[in-house]
């Protein structure tokens, strides 16, 4: 019955911990997904397809993300900026050996199974670099 | 039912020969004792006349006269309804000759007797009138004028007042009296205890006795009432006597002309009305549990700290209708003491009342709302020697009694504090007079408790308090848009809405702890925690929140069901974002609720 404050200040003080420890584990925990991904669907409703749906804007399987067409790159296609592209590949050239790989604009189908992990990394490697080419003045825009 | 009879029996001594017939008589016929004759007529307002027969043989005496010889003792039998009728007794005899002794046999509704009244006449030297009579009680009288030629004047209201103490009878006359009353007043009694063969000497004291000391206990001291109780219940009776003296008022200004007679020496303190000590009470709690460990400790405190409203030196003050907020430990640990403080009593002086009354009892009741268990406790104002270097006060203090329940919880302890013999509840106060409520008057304090998890707090009961809750947001609006929610390229990103999020928040506030509320005008609550789930999908949709809501309760619970309609502004980190803490940040605009407030006290049960 008689309960001093000690023990009403460590039940304070677990119950904070508790709070905190609870919210790092769930933040710690959490797999970031990788936002907006064109051709694949929306997370919240698998029936929904993200698409790219501006003005001359295909989906890039390789790498889901937007792209424009641009005569500055071989392959004649330049990824959109962010949230409509990776991170890493926005606003670079893509890679001429992913464009067969696309969603032609104004479809609104997924990119399917036929993603192949390691084209997808060379391709977001190689729009990265020529994003950081084009940061370096080398255009590309 | 009421019934207004009014009998009188006359018993007449008509004159010194006949006295000395009767003496002859006694002498012849000792058996020939008055104990059994009484004759009693109605009076002249009445409509129904009782005549009690004389069951011996002295005849003669029957009609209107009787003879008594000095020494004689006679006894009337009578029925006596206490809640319809008056005992009167009216007399005229010189001061040679003494009433010793009256005991009066008084009978309730159902015949039986409460108590007995006998009366001795001795050294009769002069023809003498004696003379009872019944009439309607005082108590059952309204409206009806008081003077002093009114043979009725008995009338006026006189009643008890306080507590009867073993062998003492307060007696009070709510109304003042004229101070040269030469008609008929009228006084009653009533107890719930009389010690036996007690002896009432019948006084007045002057208008305006401040001082008990101040009545004269001699001027009616010829008549002395010698009542006894012969069974164990309480006795209510009112007589009136017929009486020539001077007869003074005592008033008192503070008591609202309050009067009281004298009944004995012993209980002369008594007559004079003296406040009801309740008025000064308060309940102090100390909040370091560690302090006043004795009730000189307090009263070192106290006095150190005079006149403190909101409670210096680390301690709250509860006066009448406050709330204090307290923690389980300072109720179980003692440090709540119930004070009676002379720096809280106006105008009189407590310490000379104290002297001239003694202590003053009180019953204080402590009841915890959320269990229904409470418990008495008795608590003494008397005078305290005061610590070295004070200015002196009079405090009676102990410690809050607790009930025998856990303290822990969200509940609140009622604190009542009243005489611990008020006054009866039949008292019936003059026409006109009106009752000094401080006579019956309580006090009450409430103590809130503050819960397990509370918070320090100030003197006002004020502080933080910090819990869990559960938000559910019915919309919310996101600057900007979360990229994992875009569906299409062409979708707006500068913001988002969604609905029915929920996650789990801990929130601090600030917090009146007495009144279980946000004491700011706009209630504003700090919160950190997860937005966990969408409930619409539903799907798992972690993100970091850090904001400010404004809670505007909605339930107020004894638990911890209190919840709240909550418009929160966030900043939050969307953990589903790819590199959330770069690319994560967002601006969170919610309108929603805060379900419970776990792991705190919420609102009060009752006001």
């Amino acid at each position: 019955m008689v309960r001093g404050h000690l023990s009403a200040r460590t039940i304070k003080l677990a119950v904070l911990a508790m709070a905190g420890v609870a919210s790092l584990v769930a933040g710690g925990s959490c797999t970031p997904t990788e936002g907006f991904e064109c051709g694949r669907p929306l997370p919240s409703d698998d029936s929904v397809i993200r698409s790219c749906t501006r003005a001359h804007e295909l989906c890039v399987c390789a790498t889901n993300s937007c792209a424009v067409p641009a005569t500055d790159c071989d392959s004649g296609f330049r990824y959109v900026g962010e949230p409509f592209a990776n991170p890493d590949a926005a606003n670079g050239c893509v890679a001429p050996d992913v464009t067969q790989w696309v969603v032609a604009p104004g479809q609104t189908n997924a990119c399917g199974d036929t993603s192949d992990a390691a084209v997808q990394d060379a391709a977001i490697q190689e729009a990265s670099s020529d994003a950081c080419t084009n940061c370096d003045g080398g255009g590309g825009g | 039912m009421m019934r207004a009879w009014i009998l009188v029996m006359a018993l007449v001594l008509t004159s010194a020969p006949a006295l000395a017939q009767h003496q002859g008589n006694q002498g012849a016929a000792p058996e020939c004792r008055l104990g059994a004759i009484g004759v009693l007529v109605r009076s002249a307002s009445t409509q129904s006349i009782k005549v009690n027969a004389p069951t011996s043989a002295c005849g003669p005496l029957l009609s209107k006269a009787a003879y008594f010889a000095s020494g004689t003792t006679f006894a009337v039998p009578m029925t006596w309804t206490p809640a319809t009728s008056t005992i009167t007794l009216s007399r005229a005899v010189p001061k040679a000759t003494q009433l010793t002794t009256d005991s009066w046999d008084i009978q309730d509704d159902a015949f039986k007797t409460i108590a007995s009244v006998r009366a001795t006449l001795t050294d009769i030297t002069t023809d003498q009138t004696l003379s009872i009579r019944y009439a309607t009680p005082i108590i059952h009288h309204s409206g009806t004028s008081a003077s002093t030629t009114d043979p009725d004047y008995g009338k006026l209201g006189i009643a008890v007042v306080g507590a009867n103490v073993q062998n003492e009878a307060h007696i009070t006359l709510p109304g003042a009296i004229p101070s040269a009353s030469s008609g008929t007043f009228q006084w009653s009694f009533a107890g719930s205890t009389w010690g036996d063969s007690l002896v009432f000497d019948i006084g007045s004291c002057p208008k305006d006795t401040k001082r008990p000391d101040e009545c004269d206990l001699q001027t009616l001291d010829e008549l002395k009432f010698h009542v006894t109780e012969e069974h164990d219940k309480p006795l209510l009776a009112t007589f009136v006597l017929r009486e020539t003296v001077p007869v003074g008022a005592a008033t008192n200004e503070t008591m609202r002309q309050t009067i009281r007679l004298p009944l004995a020496a012993s209980s002369r303190r008594e007559t004079v009305p003296i406040p009801n000590f309740a008025a000064g009470v308060k309940i102090v709690c100390k909040n370091d549990t560690r302090g006043w460990v004795s009730a000189q400790d307090l009263l070192q405190d106290l006095a150190e700290h005079p006149k403190s409203t909101k409670g210096a030196g680390g301690h709250a003050i509860a006066r009448d209708g406050d709330t204090i907020a307290v923690t389980g430990d300072q109720i179980t640990l003692n440090s709540c003491w119930v004070v009676f403080d002379s720096a809280d009593l106006a105008a009189d002086n407590v310490s000379n009342n104290v002297d001239q009354f003694g202590p003053q009892a009180f019953t204080v009741h402590v009841h915890k709302d959320s269990t229904d268990a409470s418990k008495d406790a008795e608590a003494i104002l008397r005078a305290e020697p005061s610590p070295p270097g004070t200015t002196p006060q009079t405090v009676g203090a102990i410690h809050l009694p607790q009930p025998d329940v856990d303290s822990s919880g969200d509940a609140y302890y009622k604190i009542t504090i009243s005489l611990k013999n008020p006054p009866p509840a039949f008292i019936t106060f003059r026409d006109g007079a009106i009752p000094d409520s401080s006579l019956f008057a309580t006090r009450n304090v409430r103590l809130k408790l503050r819960g397990p998890f509370s918070w320090p707090i100030d003197q006002d009961g004020r502080g933080i308090r910090v819990f869990i809750t559960v938000p559910v947001n019915v919309t919310s609006v996101r600057f900007p848009a979360s990229s994992v929610d875009l569906k299409n390229s062409s979708s707006p990103t500068a913001f988002e809405a969604t609905t029915l999020t929920a996650g789990l928040l801990a929130a601090i506030e600030p917090w009146d702890y007495r009144a279980a509320r946000n004491p700011w005008p706009l209630p504003l609550r700090f919160m950190a925690g997860m937005q966990l789930v969408n409930l619409t999908t539903p799907q798992f949709a972690p993100s970091l929140l850090l904001g400010v809501t404004a809670a505007f309760p909605v339930i107020e619970s004894p638990s911890a069901l209190g919840s709240a309609i909550a418009i929160g502004l966030f900043w939050e980190t969307d953990l589903r974002e790819p590199l959330p803490l770069d690319h994560g940040g967002h601006l969170l605009l919610t309108l929603g609720f805060n379900f419970l407030s776990l792991l705190s006290p919420s609102t009060p049960s009752s006001k």
